[in-house]
């Protein structure tokens, strides 16, 4: 470990130390700039999740008021799918 | 003849023929028969709507007719009608609007309920142009925080006479919003409100009413600004009334403190250390730094109730960054989130206690004003806002309950939702606002004896806003104070089967049914059932009216 030490520290103080400076002051800033874009992307993602769970809690519900027409009327979903469908064929 | 327990009052200026014929037929046909009709034409220049009107109070003896010598405006007739009116209480009713044929009868009964009530007010929806029932409002129990920022309770509202005329009727300097302010007037002494949750009023879109477009009324919605502002210098709530950029209907209510009482916040923490952006940071460091940083209000300590065994690296940190302000108090123990808000309680000075998490960063910087504007308020015992998580999803817009279990209202919903009627944006009571972020008086905290250990974990917020609510205090949601809550979005908080049940056996009889919600809303948004909630009946459904005591 010792060894390992006093084989940095010439580079770090030695000639190249202004050069590694700017080195690592550039890897620092794309560092952020990565995390921004990061950060920028999250916030994307957040309002595309948040849209699908809007769509996620409205499909929730037609399908919640499905179910309780099919348990009072047994075979009315399939119906009036049937219904649906047979209304697209016709319009295409 | 004896005096109605109903005056409608109806001003009548240019009214489409079948529009108007439409409005009185359905004031004929109410089954609740003791009312009268108070019509005043302001000086309409069709002459048919005058014969219409004539031929009406001959057919019907309940219908009154007076004509104005000049056209004076709605708030002008409006005060005629009020003027004509013998009822109890008065009914206001559009000249282009209809009445579900059981609307008196409910209110009537409701009424019948609460002897006390002086203001009534029911759901509405709208008429479109082609004649369908569309967009139903269903509105929460009386929420006077709401009614600031939003004119929610609208139709069909029914107040008793001799309050209105108490209150020197119809204002004419808020002509286009004068229903607003008389409501705001009447209820600022008004000794009960009582809700209809039931469709008793049918709101007709025309080209050229409110209804149709915030565009065709604009001088309306200034109106409401400003009878909103006069309210607030009445009851001296310290606030600027600005209106949404986006939509006029919306309010806000921005703090204009006079002065700055002592606000002591306490944040529990372990010292954990959570990505927040990407990035490992010390959770409780990034609080207060956003603390310090961010907020313009100045006169706070934060209390910071750390663990036996937490690092004394945080705690010097901590003192690096907020200095003077900063108390440090160990806490010994099991884990006790209850017992460690409370011993912060005690360890402070504040007149306001302002409980918040760790992981919350401050966004607003008035966020302290906008609760102290609140929490002054003697009605009131709790405030929160609007938390979202770090990539801006909803968090907490307010605690509201189904079948006696709490739940935040549009959880992980994008940022930008803005609800059922807005209820994101608008600030409004719920019973109950998440412990993440909640300010009380430190009276209102010791009367109702902090936070339960019944509840060490969760719950313990949700505990203190009931038993708040149970006292006949008010909590608020605020939308316009924004943090920021690094909470997992992920991963749901924990809650143990005891907790759930322990709530619900605690406070069964007043959460059962959700009084800032509504029977035909789920979750916040109508039920889909709900859209023929116009078409009921009286007979055949049971309905409930709720009051809420000033």
């Amino acid at each position: 470990m010792a060894e390992q030490v006093a084989s940095v520290k010439p580079l770090v103080e030695g000639e190249d130390d202004a050069e590694l400076r700017a080195e690592l002051l550039r890897a620092q800033q794309e560092i952020l700039r990565l995390r921004d874009l990061l950060i920028k992307q999250d916030l994307e993602l957040g309002a595309a999740k948040g849209r699908l769970a809007e769509l996620d809690d409205r499909s929730a519900r037609i399908a919640a008021a499905a179910g309780r027409i099919e348990t009072k009327v047994p075979g009315l979903g399939r119906l009036v799918g049937t219904a649906l469908r047979m209304l697209q064929s016709q319009r295409r | 003849m004896a005096a109605p327990r109903f005056s409608i009052l109806t001003p009548v200026y240019e009214t489409p023929g079948p529009v108007l014929e439409k409005m009185l037929r359905s004031v004929r046909r109410q089954s609740f028969p003791d009312w009268e009709l108070c019509l005043v034409d302001d000086r309409s220049a069709d002459p048919r709507i005058g014969a219409a009107l004539e031929r009406a109070q001959a057919a019907e003896p309940r219908i009154r007719v007076e004509r104005r010598v000049e056209n004076g405006g709605i708030v002008a007739a409006s005060n005629d009608a009020l003027a004509m009116a013998r009822g109890e209480f008065v009914a206001l009713l559009d000249h282009d609007d209809e009445l579900h044929p059981d609307a008196l009868a409910h209110v009537a009964e409701a009424i019948e309920r609460t002897p006390e009530a002086d203001y009534v007010y029911t759901d509405e929806d709208k008429i479109d142009l082609r004649g369908r029932h569309t967009m139903p409002f269903f509105k929460p129990d009386w929420s006077p925080e709401r009614l600031r920022t939003q004119m929610y309770t609208c139709h069909l509202s029914v107040l008793r006479r001799s309050l209105v005329e108490e209150v020197g009727g119809f204002d004419p300097e808020f002509e286009g919003s004068q229903d607003w302010d008389l409501v705001l007037r009447v209820t600022e002494r008004a000794r009960a409100v009582v809700h209809v949750p039931r469709v008793l009023y049918h709101w007709r879109i025309l080209e050229t009413s409110a209804a149709a477009a915030a565009e065709a009324k604009p001088w309306a919605f200034e109106a409401g600004r400003r009878a909103v502002q006069a309210h607030c210098e009445r009851i001296g709530l310290a606030a600027e009334v600005e209106q949404d950029a986006d939509d006029p209907g919306v309010l806000h209510l921005r703090p204009r403190l006079e002065h700055e009482p002592l606000v002591s916040i306490v944040i529990p923490t372990g010292g954990q250390v959570r990505d927040v952006r990407f990035e490992p940071v010390v959770l409780v460091l990034n609080c207060v730094r956003s603390i310090v940083e961010r907020s313009t209000y100045e006169n706070y300590e934060i209390v910071v109730v750390v663990d036996e065994d937490g690092e004394p690296e945080v705690t010097d940190e901590l003192r690096a960054v907020v200095g003077e302000r900063l108390r440090v108090v160990r806490f010994e123990g099991e884990f006790d989130f209850s017992a460690k808000i409370n011993l912060g309680a005690i360890e402070s000075r504040g007149e306001h206690l302002l409980l918040l998490n760790d992981d919350i960063e401050v966004s607003t910087p008035e966020w302290i004003e906008r609760m102290v504007m609140y929490s002054e308020r003697e009605g009131v015992a709790a405030v929160g806002g609007r938390l979202v998580w770090g990539d801006a999803r909803l968090q907490h817009v307010g605690v509201h309950f189904e079948h006696g279990l709490p739940g935040h209202m549009f959880r992980g919903f994008a940022g930008d939702y803005t609800g059922y009627m807005n209820s994101v944006l608008i600030a409004r009571n719920c019973l109950a606002v998440t412990g993440a972020c909640l300010m009380t008086r430190r009276e209102v905290f010791d009367r109702l004896g902090g936070l339960t250990s019944e509840f060490p974990v969760n719950f313990n917020d949700v505990d203190y806003c009931l038993k708040a609510h149970a006292a006949g205090l008010r909590i608020v949601y605020d939308p316009d104070l924004r943090l920021f809550h690094f909470e997992s979005s992920s991963r749901p908080a924990r809650v143990e089967e005891w907790e759930f049940n322990r709530l619900v056996e605690r406070w069964r009889e007043a959460t059962a049914v959700d009084p800032y919600g509504n029977p035909n809303l789920h979750l916040g948004v109508p039920r889909l059932t709900s859209y023929f909630a116009w078409a009921r009946r009286r007979p055949s459904l049971p309905w409930r009216s709720r009051s809420r005591l000033r």
